[in-house]
């Protein structure tokens, strides 16, 4: 009868550990959980009161739960625990047992047990799982971190103590904390991982779905994205019936930081483009605006061009990897830069360089990350790399050309990891429309140089660029195995993940159309 | 400008340099500037020395092919000043 009643201690605490088991699988917060473990304690050790404190990111212990011997929870801010033996249970890392006979004389009156009419108090730390420590390399060989002390208050001193079923309880305490932890950490993540997508939905919709198809030449473009959003940006902006805007930009940096100020230079384009300036003075004053609102370590690199219908070409290469133009003929000439990046000088002098664009040329502007795109052996693409894809290109529209680029590069990788952003803009230039080009006569030249450094503001009447380009598409692959294809022209993006099944995404929200169209049309500028 | 505090970047080691060192560079030899630093460079070459062109910071740096040159060239700049 008497051993039915009072069950050997292993079956104690083997049901212990059993309420424990299933209380960490069915119970849903982290309280009832550590509520739970405390009860256990109290019970094995016979205390009157226990009491978990856990460390915060301070480094300081703070009461989480505190019990009675009859499961009721206590009060927190009236909970009393002795500083001095928190302390050195904090320093020594080890369980400690204070009676009233070794009671520490260092303790003020308050924290002394004895106040609290108890005779012992037991203090075992709870320390970071060794597997969580093994981990992190970072802290290997150190000691492990404290996540908090289970505190027990007893009238009478602790007999009989099983140790290694206190340690169970510990252990299970820093399961349940870090458990905790890392869920907060997961709820955390697929929060910013939500607001990334956002923001890369929101960058892909400033890219140009539609650009320009006019007689005078065919433009197409691409960007692939190194990280979800990326600081590379392009656009093409309708200045007039005869002159586009051709941006091609790299901010230094990847990821969230380098996409915003891509957003940023994109919109400074379109917006001063339009104001019918000469491209060195557009760029000089989206230099000026970003020295003055962006931090001192960023800057971008970009190519600013405007072209003609009569094929000339008036650009600025601000520290950009210099445009290739591939001739008719097969010669391939550069188009270098002779500027400082915007966002680095405020006082910086920008200088516009002029060519001519013949029949049949292309024109190719992009960033460095074709160039300095990598295979498995860590070489380089390199300019030679893409000059040479460019002498041997055999192909005759501009949608030939763009992939041609992204398939030389994607051979020549090898399914190495993208390790820049990707930006390509390319034109095939097919030549002047009689009816709306013409050469400009000197007077008009002078004229424009002259007003070089005066804007002249024309009234800008919104036009639509009514003409649907052909499909065609950009892949990348982001850093969570997805892949992405991006189809201008038709408003649909394909994901493909690894493994797994593919999704249609219809983007809702084609941008209508960029640019404008002067009415008091002024005859383009030199530079 | 001969600075109150001088200070030579030995680079040789350095065969590449990203867009964001290249910001981070810009940034140090802003700061030295307003400190009435002078950072200088040396063996630049490269990759490295190919991204400076391209961003003209070659004629912002003041760069010396080696380390030993570097520093003499404060000690020319001291006798000139002096």
């Amino acid at each position: 009868m008497t051993l039915i009643m009072v069950p050997p201690p292993e079956t104690q605490v083997e049901h212990h550990l059993g309420v424990l088991a299933r209380t960490c699988v069915a119970r849903s917060t982290l309280e009832d959980a550590l509520t739970t473990i405390v009860d256990a304690a109290i019970e094995l050790t016979h205390a009157q009161q226990g009491v978990l404190l856990l460390a915060k990111s301070s480094g300081k212990l703070e009461v989480t739960v505190a019990r009675d011997a009859q499961r009721v929870s206590l009060p927190l801010h009236q909970v009393q625990t002795s500083s001095a033996v928190l302390r050195r249970v904090m320093g020594s890392r080890r369980e400690l047992i204070v009676t009233e006979a070794e009671e520490d004389s260092s303790l003020a009156p308050q924290a002394r047990i004895g106040t609290l009419g108890l005779h012992s108090i037991l203090v075992i730390p709870v320390d970071k799982l060794p597997l969580a420590e093994a981990l992190d390399a970072t802290v290997a060989g150190r000691q492990s971190e404290l996540l908090g002390v289970l505190y027990l208050d007893s009238c009478w001193p602790f007999f009989h103590l099983d140790r290694e079923a206190l340690r169970m309880l510990t252990r299970k305490v820093a399961m349940v904390v870090e458990n905790a932890a890392l869920f907060a950490a997961l709820c955390e993540k697929a929060r910013l991982d939500h607001e990334v997508e956002i923001t890369r939905q929101i960058q892909r919709q400033m890219q140009p779905v539609q650009f320009p198809r006019v007689p005078e030449f065919e433009v197409t473009g691409f960007t692939v994205e190194c990280h979800a959003v990326g600081g590379d940006c392009l656009d093409v902006v309708k200045l007039s019936d005869r002159c586009h805007g051709l941006l091609v930009g790299d901010i230094a940096g990847k990821g969230i930081p380098a996409s915003l100020l891509a957003s940023l230079l994109q919109g400074l384009f379109v917006t001063i483009g339009a104001l019918d300036l000469p491209p060195q003075e557009v760029v000089s004053r989206v230099n000026r605006y970003l020295c003055e609102r962006s931090p001192e370590d960023w800057y971008a690199t970009l190519f600013y061009a405007i072209l003609d219908s009569s094929g000339r070409l008036d650009y600025v290469n601000a520290g950009h990897v210099p445009a290739l133009i591939r001739r008719c003929s097969g010669r391939v000439e550069t188009l270098e830069s002779s500027n400082f990046p915007v966002g680095m000088f405020s006082d910086a002098q920008y200088t516009c360089r002029t060519t001519q664009i013949e029949v049949g040329d292309f024109l190719l502007i992009y960033t460095d990350g074709i160039p300095e795109a990598k295979n498995r052996r860590s070489e380089f693409f390199g300019e030679a790399g893409l000059r040479r894809l460019l002498q041997e290109f055999p192909g005759q529209t501009v949608d030939d050309l763009a992939e041609a680029v992204r398939a030389g590069v994607r051979a020549f990788t090898e399914g190495a990891p993208q390790s820049d952003d990707i930006a390509v803009l390319a034109v095939h230039y097919r030549g002047a429309n009689l009816s709306t080009s013409s050469v400009r006569p000197a007077r008009a030249m002078r004229a424009a140089k002259a007003r070089s450094k005066y804007p002249l503001v024309g009234r800008i009447r919104p036009t639509k660029l009514e003409i649907p380009l052909s499909k065609r598409t950009d892949h990348g692959t982001h850093n969570d195995g997805t892949r992405i294809e991006r189809h201008y022209g038709c408003g649909h993006e394909r994901r493909d993940r690894v493994g797994g099944g593919k999704q249609r995404v219809p983007r809702e929200d084609q941008r209508a159309a960029h640019g404008g169209e002067k009415e008091d049309r002024l005859e383009r500028g030199e530079c | 400008m001969a600075g109150k505090k001088k200070i030579v970047l030995n680079v040789a080691n350095v065969n590449y340099i990203d867009s964001t060192g290249v910001g981070v560079l810009v940034a140090c030899f802003n700061s030295a500037r307003s400190h009435d630093a002078a950072l200088k460079l040396a063996n630049v070459w490269s990759r490295f020395r190919e991204v400076l062109q391209m961003t003209r910071l070659l004629t912002v740096f003041d760069t010396y092919d080696s380390e030993a040159a570097a520093i003499q060239s404060f000690a020319k700049s001291l006798r000139a000043a002096g």
